[in-house]
């Protein structure tokens, strides 16, 4: 998809008022990352890596003043833009805080939370949301391939980074790869951020021989796919909870290899961890790659590669 | 006189003409009512069972109905899959008030109808359900208070209409 189609389909989620602001203020669409709306307050981008507040008159900003001010209005229009005009239909997104734009863009949603006999029923009077924008990067995984034998011989892998720095971006590219070299890869995509399918199309490319079950809770995903798909790999986003480690553990005494990634700042963050700690002393994951924005979102810190 | 007896039948059949599509505008009131009321729980049906968005609703409840409902749902389908930046409400009321004021409907019928759009899309499953049952009870009550006067008004204005053209005539007599 060209920068251009790219840029508009982004704004099409936006109020005109907004989008009118945002499409002088975003001039390279690749270099933008997050935009962050709050009511009553300046709208911020995170742009070429720097924050910046949205002008009135659409330019980025180093100051507040004269900063463009989202409305709880303008907030609710957005919900109903991002739902397709459809907030009833999009209500099981809506209990789990974000909702997937079309190309795979996320939007979290922070409001007033509606429960019915302790559970989550509905997200009403929307008070914030951050849309992460999605940018697949065609061989962003190539460093981490060199370093990694992953094509001749197949091992499971895990991706550590705080949030914002590359992981998904980084586990899009290793699919790809590796479905390109020939192996298949099942892709447990809950959050529709790794494929980014919308009504059913993948709008990312994941290589030829991937199959994405999107919307899917991992542990459940991880159980069909191995059932079903007979994968050489499987790929999950952020792996965590008990349920998805017990998955895991199923995943990798039936001879299928994960690559799977973590929230975790570093090494040991990563072993307080508890499930995950477990995993790693017991060397289930051969390589494990630690990346941050030291350098720009996507930094690769550390690769290590234990094939015993 | 055979001029005026001819003058006098014609301003009688005239009068009498009008007070019959005075009447006649109510059984049309009546079945715009009607049409709206099964657009609009063909639109419920779709949400509830569907779940699908709320274009693809309209736009399929546009192609089952035929008249002015249809026209205007498929309408307002098309522009908002146009992703222009409006809000719902903005373009249901644009098409609603276009399209409705070629229909015999009263002012009150429209603003239900445009009050519709104000909350379509905008809330849960459970809320759109009460929107428009809210419409459906409106159109509900208003044709049933129709159909108790129907018959008897029209009954009433082709009278009227006609011993006014009498009334007429024997004044210009």
């Amino acid at each position: 998809m060209c920068g251009m189609k790219e840029k508009d389909l982004f704004l099409r989620a936006f109020p005109a008022a907004l989008r009118r602001l945002l499409e002088t203020a975003v001039e390279e669409f690749s270099c933008l990352q997050e935009v962050r709306l709050r009511v009553g307050q300046p709208v911020f981008l995170t742009y070429d890596n720097r924050e910046w507040y949205l002008g009135q008159d659409g330019r980025r900003r180093r100051e507040a003043a004269q900063s463009f001010r989202m409305t709880q209005e303008l907030l609710r229009e957005m919900l109903s833009f991002l739902s397709n005009y459809s907030v009833y239909a999009v209500e099981q997104e809506l209990r789990q805080g974000f909702l997937t734009m079309p190309g795979g863009h996320r939007v979290g949603i922070c409001g007033k939370l509606v429960t019915e006999n302790g559970q989550a029923r509905t997200l009403r009077e929307v008070s914030s949301m951050n849309v992460r924008v999605a940018h697949s990067h065609p061989g962003c995984a190539d460093a981490v391939l060199r370093r990694l034998p992953l094509l001749s011989r197949p091992g499971n892998v895990l991706l550590v980074s705080p949030p914002g720095c590359g992981k998904t971006t980084l586990l899009r590219d290793l699919i790809r790869q590796l479905s390109a070299g020939g192996y298949t890869v099942g892709v447990v995509d809950e959050r529709s951020e790794i494929a980014a399918c919308y009504q059913g199309v993948p709008g990312q490319e994941l290589g030829p021989r991937t199959d994405v079950l999107d919307a899917t809770p991992k542990a459940v995903g991880m159980r069909m796919l191995l059932r079903s798909m007979a994968p050489d790999y499987i790929a999950v986003d952020e792996i965590g909870g008990e349920e998805e480690l017990h998955e895991l553990w199923t995943a990798l005494y039936c001879g299928c290899h994960l690559i799977a990634t973590c929230h975790a700042a570093d090494r040991a963050e990563l072993l307080g961890k508890p499930g995950l700690s477990e995993l790693l002393k017991k060397c289930c994951f051969q390589g494990v790659v630690f990346l941050s924005r030291s350098k720009g979102a996507g930094t690769i810190e550390e690769v290590e590669w234990n094939a015993t | 006189m055979l001029h005026r007896v001819l003058g006098g039948m014609f301003v009688i059949a005239a009068c009498g003409g009008g007070g019959i599509l005075f009447g006649r505008q109510m059984k049309l009131r009546q079945e715009h009512l009607q049409e709206g009321r099964r657009a609009v729980e063909l639109l419920q049906a779709q949400i509830r069972t569907e779940g699908g968005s709320l274009p693809e609703a309209l736009r399929e409840t546009g192609e089952h109905m035929a008249g002015v409902y249809g026209e205007l749902f498929r309408e307002i389908s098309e522009e908002m899959l146009l992703y222009r930046g409006e809000p719902v409400r903005v373009l249901w009321e644009e098409a609603a008030r276009r399209k409705l004021r070629q229909s015999y409907l009263q002012p009150s019928d429209v603003e239900q109808f445009v009050l519709l759009g104000e909350q379509l899309g905008m809330t849960d499953r459970q809320m759109q359900e009460t929107i428009l049952g809210r419409y459906l009870s409106y159109t509900e009550n208003e044709l049933s208070v129709l159909l108790g006067e129907i018959r008897e008004k029209t009954r009433l204005y082709r009278n009227l209409g006609i011993l006014l053209g009498i009334f007429l005539t024997i004044l210009l007599l």
